[in-house]
C-alpha cells in the first residue's frame, strides 16, 4: 500500500496546498500565468446587437470596451487613451459613433481608429493617427454568442481550448431550437478566493449539508434528493449533471459546467433556464461574480419573468441556496488562514477515472489539472 | 398606521432578530423584493430576492439567528403618499458594524387593519452587492 505522502505527491490534482487560496504571491502569479494566457469570457453578442453598441467591462483587472463597430464586427478594446491613458468610454454602456477622451479630446471611432486629435499639428510630422488607435485585445472568438478574448496572441484556437468540453458547452449555451440571448444580469461579491466558487459549483457532496435546512423546509426527503448524477473531467474543464444517464441532447437533466479558469455555465431543466456565471478575482480573498440569465431567442417578457423567478429563488446572494453557498465559502476562506500544513482534498473517487458519481470530485480535479498546468505545478 | 411607521417597525424587528414580527408585518399575498438599482432602473426581470409570504417565512425560519451578523438599520426622511398607503425612504444597513447595504425602500401598504405591507422593495445602490442576503434587508 502506498504511504499517504506518496499519494499526495503523486496526485497534485487531488491534494492542494492551502496557500493557493491565501498567498498574494500565488494570486499575482495566477494573473500572469493563467489570466493573461488563456481564453476568458468577455461578454455576449446579444449585449451589443447594433453597430455602435458598447459596454465597459473589466476582465482580469483590465479596463476594456466591448463594442460593435459600424462595420458590424464585435471588438474588445482596451479602455485607455493613447495620449495620457485616461479611460475614453466613461458611461457604463450605450451606443456611439466615437469615444472621446474626456481629458484632451482625442477621439476614436467605434472600431478603435483614432479619428480626431485637437490641435494635431502640435505633434509635428512624425505623428500618424493610424498608429495611435485604441489597442485591441489580440485574440477574440465566439462560441454560441459568447464572446471570448485572450490577452495572449499565441493562445490556441478557442475550440481546441474547449476541447472535450465542447459537446457539453453546445448543450448548455444553445436553446433547444434557437440560440440564446442575454435577458438580464447582476453582480455580487464574495469574500473568498475565486477558485472556491468553481470548486463549489462542481461539488455535489456539499449539497445535503450546506442546503439541508432548506431542503427540509421544502419538505424534500433524502430519497427525493438522492436523484443520482455524474461528475466528469472534461480536460481542464468539468461538468456535473443530474439525474444521471440522460442522453446529452435531452433537456430533462440539469447540467452545470466549469470552463477553466473562471466561468460556470448552467442549464436547469426546470424552467428551461440558462445562466452563466463569470468570476472576476479581486484579490486573493475576494471575488466579484457576474451572473447572466439567458433565454432562447426571441424571449418574451412573461416567460423571462418566470425564468427570473426560478433563477432568483435558487442562485445569487439572495437565492435560498446561493446565499448558503456564499456564506460557506467565506467560512472556508476563514479556515484556510490556518497555517497547519494540511492539504485541501479533492480526492473522492480517485480510482473512478474521468467520470464519477454525484459525490465524487472529478470535476474539481479537472480544474486542478488546468491550474497546475498553467502554474507549473507537478512538472 | 402609515407606511413609514410600518417601516420603522420592520427595521427595528430586523435589528432585534425578531423574525416572527417581521413576517407578521406582511400581508398573506405580499411580495418582498430586493433588486439592484441598475436592474430596477432598466425594468430588468432579475431580482436578488423575490419572495412570496411563504418564501419569506422560509427565509426567516431557516437561518438561525446565532449564525447571522447583527444588523443596524438607519432610515432617512420618508416621502409618504398623502393617504399613507405608500412610501419611499433611503436606508443604510450595517452588519457587524460594517456598512453593508445602502439604498431605498419603496413600500405599499395593504388595505385594511392591521396595517401590513402589500409590497416591500429594497433597491440597492452600487454596481455589486455582498454575496449573502440570507434574511430580509
Amino acid at each position: 500500500m502506498k504511504a499517504i505522502e506518496d499519494i499526495i505527491r503523486s496526485r497534485p490534482d487531488a491534494f492542494t496546498d492551502r496557500s493557493i487560496y491565501t498567498d498574494p504571491a500565488v494570486y499575482a502569479k495566477e494573473q500572469e500565468n493563467i489570466f493573461k494566457r488563456v481564453w476568458l469570457l468577455m461578454g455576449h453578442e446579444t449585449e451589443i446587437p447594433n453597430p455602435g453598441d458598447f459596454r465597459r467591462i473589466r476582465v482580469a483587472g483590465q479596463p476594456l470596451i466591448l463594442v460593435r463597430g459600424d462595420d458590424g464586427r464585435a471588438r474588445i478594446l482596451f479602455n485607455t487613451c493613447r495620449h495620457r491613458a485616461s479611460i475614453v468610454a466613461v458611461e457604463a454602456e450605450g451606443r456611439c459613433k466615437t469615444f472621446k477622451c474626456p481629458y484632451h479630446g482625442f477621439e476614436y471611432a467605434n472600431d478603435g481608429r483614432l479619428v480626431n486629435v485637437p490641435v494635431e499639428q502640435g505633434y509635428g510630422p512624425w505623428f500618424k493617427k493610424e498608429e495611435f488607435g485604441l489597442v485591441e485585445v489580440p485574440r477574440v472568438d465566439t462560441f454560441n454568442g459568447m464572446i471570448f478574448g485572450s490577452f495572449n496572441p499565441d493562445v490556441e484556437p478557442l475550440l481546441d481550448y474547449l476541447g472535450p468540453a465542447r459537446e457539453f458547452m453546445q448543450f448548455c449555451t444553445h436553446g433547444d431550437t434557437a440560440p440564446l440571448e442575454v435577458v438580464d444580469k447582476y453582480r455580487y461579491d464574495i469574500a473568498a478566493n475565486w477558485k472556491l466558487l468553481i470548486d463549489n459549483t462542481m461539488d455535489g457532496y456539499h449539497v445535503p449539508f450546506v442546503h439541508g435546512a432548506m431542503f427540509q423546509a421544502f419538505g424534500v426527503t433524502d430519497e427525493q434528493f438522492n436523484v443520482g448524477g455524474s461528475l466528469r473531467t472534461l480536460g481542464f474543464h468539468g461538468a456535473i449533471d443530474w439525474p444521471e444517464n440522460r442522453p446529452l441532447a435531452e433537456r430533462k437533466a440539469n447540467r452545470y459546467m466549469a470552463i477553466f479558469p473562471n466561468i460556470t455555465v448552467h442549464y436547469n431543466a426546470s424552467g428551461d433556464m440558462h445562466a452563466i456565471r463569470q468570476i472576476e478575482p479581486l484579490g486573493v480573498d475576494r471575488m466579484q461574480v457576474t451572473m447572466w440569465l439567458l433565454a432562447p431567442r426571441p424571449s418574451e417578457r412573461a416567460m423571462n419573468e418566470r425564468r427570473a423567478q426560478a433563477f432568483t429563488i435558487t442562485w445569487g446572494p439572495g437565492g435560498l441556496f446561493g446565499a448558503d453557498d456564499a456564506r460557506q465559502l467565506e467560512w472556508v476562506q476563514e479556515g484556510l488562514a490556518a497555517q497547519c500544513d494540511a492539504p485541501v482534498l479533492a480526492a473522492r473517487s480517485l480510482d473512478m477515472g474521468e467520470v464519477g458519481d454525484y459525490n465524487g470530485e472529478q470535476s474539481m480535479r479537472g480544474f486542478r489539472k488546468g491550474w497546475n498546468h498553467y502554474m507549473g505545478v507537478g512538472r | 398606521m402609515s407606511a413609514s411607521a410600518l417601516l420603522q417597525r420592520y427595521v427595528k424587528a430586523l435589528d432585534d432578530f425578531d423574525f416572527q414580527t417581521v413576517i407578521g408585518l406582511f400581508a398573506e399575498d405580499a411580495e418582498y423584493r430586493v433588486q439592484m438599482r441598475d436592474n430596477f432602473e432598466r425594468n430588468g426581470v432579475l431580482h436578488l430576492v423575490r419572495d412570496s409570504h411563504q418564501a419569506l417565512r422560509l427565509r426567516c425560519e431557516t437561518h438561525p439567528a446565532n449564525q447571522l451578523p447583527r444588523s443596524r438599520h438607519v432610515l432617512g426622511e420618508p416621502t409618504t403618499a398623502a393617504d399613507g398607503s405608500s412610501a419611499q425612504v433611503s436606508f443604510s444597513v450595517e452588519r457587524d458594524g460594517k456598512p453593508t447595504f445602502v439604498g431605498e425602500y419603496r413600500v405599499r401598504v395593504a388595505p385594511g387593519e392591521p396595517a401590513r405591507f402589500k409590497e416591500l422593495l429594497a433597491v440597492l445602490d452600487g454596481e455589486s452587492c455582498p454575496g449573502q442576503i440570507m434574511v430580509p434587508i
